[in-house]
């Protein structure tokens, strides 16, 4: 049984033109020790997803269908039980490491927090096992650094608190939403580097959502495309990559400027725009912006079909 | 660099120096300078594209902000059409201003929001008709894909993508030689960051203007620079032809930064061995010190390092500043 498992999940939100769908009907699993990560542009539904699985949505928010960790259902529990699941069994990293951080406290203090919250640790054992985290994601001296503030640390630091933050109850499951962002390439590659070492040396599984492909293919065992709320297609990372099956996944492909390009060869973006929530399409979500596009694709939604081995696309014409 | 050369460059850059001023440490104490680019020299064609590149801090900003005359440069000069931007009135200034524009990186705070397209593109047309300038705006606005009755439009109105063409647009209103675009495609989604970076290599075919372009992704400069010149805390560390510098980099930060840009297709990377980084941000001291400022982080450092390298030609257009490269 996967560690997580997302059956048929839906997201609602009221707007003054009805209920629309940010999350449409979406399954998916991620197994103990594996990266899934999930890409699309933005208004694809992918940090909603993550979201609902942290349970983090405003109150007016209709979140149907079941997340289970653990075979539990995390959408029976009443708010204290998440409570004590959250920063604890499932953690999570957020894109901005400065809005993510307490300015006011210590990063001591913040990566204490949890331990002091969810464990029956004292003050002192805490204070042991957060030098031990710091150390662990590659913070050099850290029984002086515990005591900085993050102001005094640069972006990358940051992130690497954070890190330590969400590592600190050994977590089994941590949703990463753009966790490398907002930082240099360089920076970027360090904490790329130290999340597939901490997923490889514990069985943590991650989800990443991010909006790079380039990231996916050297991080990701396996990736989610989410088009309008939808997957489009699911499968092992470098099968999807190297022969995408939808059109969609083939358009970001081919939007993107790589190093391998010939000089003088042309992007190729996506035709048109992300429809507006409010007028998603009855059909496929791509239909308007699709160049294989026919008639029977505006008819009705196509359903998630295996195209190859634990390869799966929403496309008719695939 | 040749005299002929500097006649036919649009901008040219000598020996700029750009520092701000930080906050005293008491109200008697000698004020502190932040240097946020030192002696930096290159230039850039007649119809080039010539990109910066560089982490945040690096001083790519900065330059471009002196290259507009919106930040003074401490000492060195910046030549724009043959003129010395120190030299120029305000009025001078003004005058010239048409002939080169600026693109910001975010068209949410870029475009005025109460302000329709038609009074944001013809803004830089203060002393046109107005019946020539919406003439114009109509023009460029066809040619970055939009069309007439959107002049009576506002910002609200419009997606990221055709915002950041509406800020394109009005930086074409001028006809001007240079566009200095500043991280112009790094907040828009990859489908629509396509369409502007084609959009930019189309204009520049059609109008033959020179772009210096700032970006801090590799691949998207690979794609629409010819030329690269790589900034670390606010030196110039290489100089050369985009391709070479990318298959092949001389500097050790270049090739750090080469290396850990992430690529499509490469396979999973395997987790690398625990890394230490150091507290505190590297390298605070170089300048008071004299040494090169990337000694701290490069995995070649020795001896010489401790005094800065000046940057020499490799030939071929190639420049690096590395005692050992």
């Amino acid at each position: 049984m996967a560690l997580l498992e997302v059956e048929h999940l839906t997201v609602s939100l009221p707007t003054s033109d009805g209920w629309v769908h940010p999350v449409d009907d979406v399954s998916f699993t991620v197994s103990r020790g594996e990266i899934l990560s999930i890409v699309g542009e933005s208004g694809c539904g992918k940090s909603t997803t993550a979201l609902a699985v942290m349970r983090l949505l405003a109150e007016n928010v209709r979140i149907a269908g079941q997340i289970r960790l653990d075979g539990a259902d995390l959408l029976q529990l009443s708010e204290a039980e998440m409570c004590a699941l959250r920063g604890n069994r499932i953690s999570m990293i957020f894109q901005e490491p400065m809005t993510a951080l307490n300015p006011v406290k210590t990063i001591g203090f913040q990566i204490m927090e949890p331990l002091l919250v969810h464990t029956s640790m004292s003050r002192t054992e805490a204070r042991e096992k957060a030098i031990d985290l710091l150390a662990r994601v590659g913070i050099d001296q850290p029984a002086r650094r515990i005591n900085a503030y993050p102001h005094q640390l640069s972006g990358g630091q940051r992130q690497r608190i954070v890190i330590a933050m969400a590592l600190a109850c050994e977590p089994d499951l941590i949703v990463a939403d753009e966790p490398t962002t907002a930082l240099d390439t360089t920076v970027q590659r360090q904490i790329l580097d130290l999340l597939l070492r901490l997923v490889s040396e514990t069985s943590i599984a991650l989800m990443l959502i991010t909006h790079n492909l380039a990231v996916v293919s050297e991080v990701a065992d396996r990736v989610m495309v989410m088009y309008g709320g939808r997957i489009t297609e699911t499968g092992p990372t470098s099968d999807v990559l190297a022969h995408p099956i939808h059109p969609y996944t083939k358009g970001l492909i081919g939007a993107l400027p790589r190093a391998d390009l010939p000089p003088g060869e042309r992007l190729v973006p996506i035709a048109g725009v992300v429809p507006r929530l409010v007028d998603m399409p009855s059909g496929c979500a791509l239909a308007d912006r699709c160049p294989a596009v026919i008639d029977a694709c505006r008819r009705a939604r196509p359903a998630e079909r295996m195209i190859r081995p634990a390869h799966q696309a929403a496309c008719i014409r695939a | 660099m040749s005299i002929s050369h500097q006649a036919s460059a649009v901008l040219s850059v000598e020996d700029l120096s750009v520092r701000y001023r930080l906050p005293r440490r008491s109200l008697f104490a000698a004020p502190e300078w932040f240097a946020a680019v030192t002696g930096a020299t290159f230039s850039v064609g007649k119809g080039a594209s010539l990109a910066l590149v560089g982490e945040s801090g690096s001083g790519k900003s900065s330059l471009a902000k002196a290259v507009m005359g919106l930040e003074p440069a401490s000492a060195g000069a910046i030549r724009l059409f043959g003129q010395d931007l120190a030299s120029l009135s305000a009025n001078e200034l003004r005058e010239l201003r048409r002939r080169f524009q600026m693109v910001f990186q975010d068209p949410y705070s870029s475009l005025d929001p109460r302000h329709s397209i038609q009074r944001i593109v013809i803004e830089p047309l203060r002393d046109v008709a107005r019946t020539e300038a919406r003439e114009r705006a109509a023009e460029v606005l066809s040619h970055v894909g939009l069309g007439v009755n959107d002049l009576g439009k506002y910002p609200h109105q419009f997606s990221g993508g055709q915002r950041q063409r509406i800020a394109i647009a009005r930086a074409l209103v001028t006809k001007p030689d240079l566009i200095v675009a500043d991280e112009p495609v790094s907040a828009l989604d990859v489908s629509v960051q396509a369409q502007v970076l084609n959009l930019m290599q189309d204009l520049q075919a059609q109008y033959g203007m020179a772009y210096l372009f700032i970006s801090h992704d590799l691949a998207v400069v690979e794609y629409l620079c010819e030329d690269v010149v790589v900034l670390y805390r606010g030196r110039v560390v290489e100089i050369g032809k985009t391709r070479e510098v990318m298959k092949d980099p001389a500097h050790p930060y270049t090739q750090e930064l080469v290396n850990a840009m992430p690529r499509l297709g490469g396979g999973k990377r395997r987790p690398a061995a625990k890394q230490q980084v150091k507290a505190g941000s590297p390298d605070e001291n170089a300048n008071a010190t004299g040494a090169c400022p990337y000694m701290s982080r490069c995995p070649r450092a020795a001896e010489v390092c401790r005094v800065a390298p000046s940057l020499r030609a490799l030939g071929n257009g190639r420049s690096v500043a590395c005692h050992l490269s």
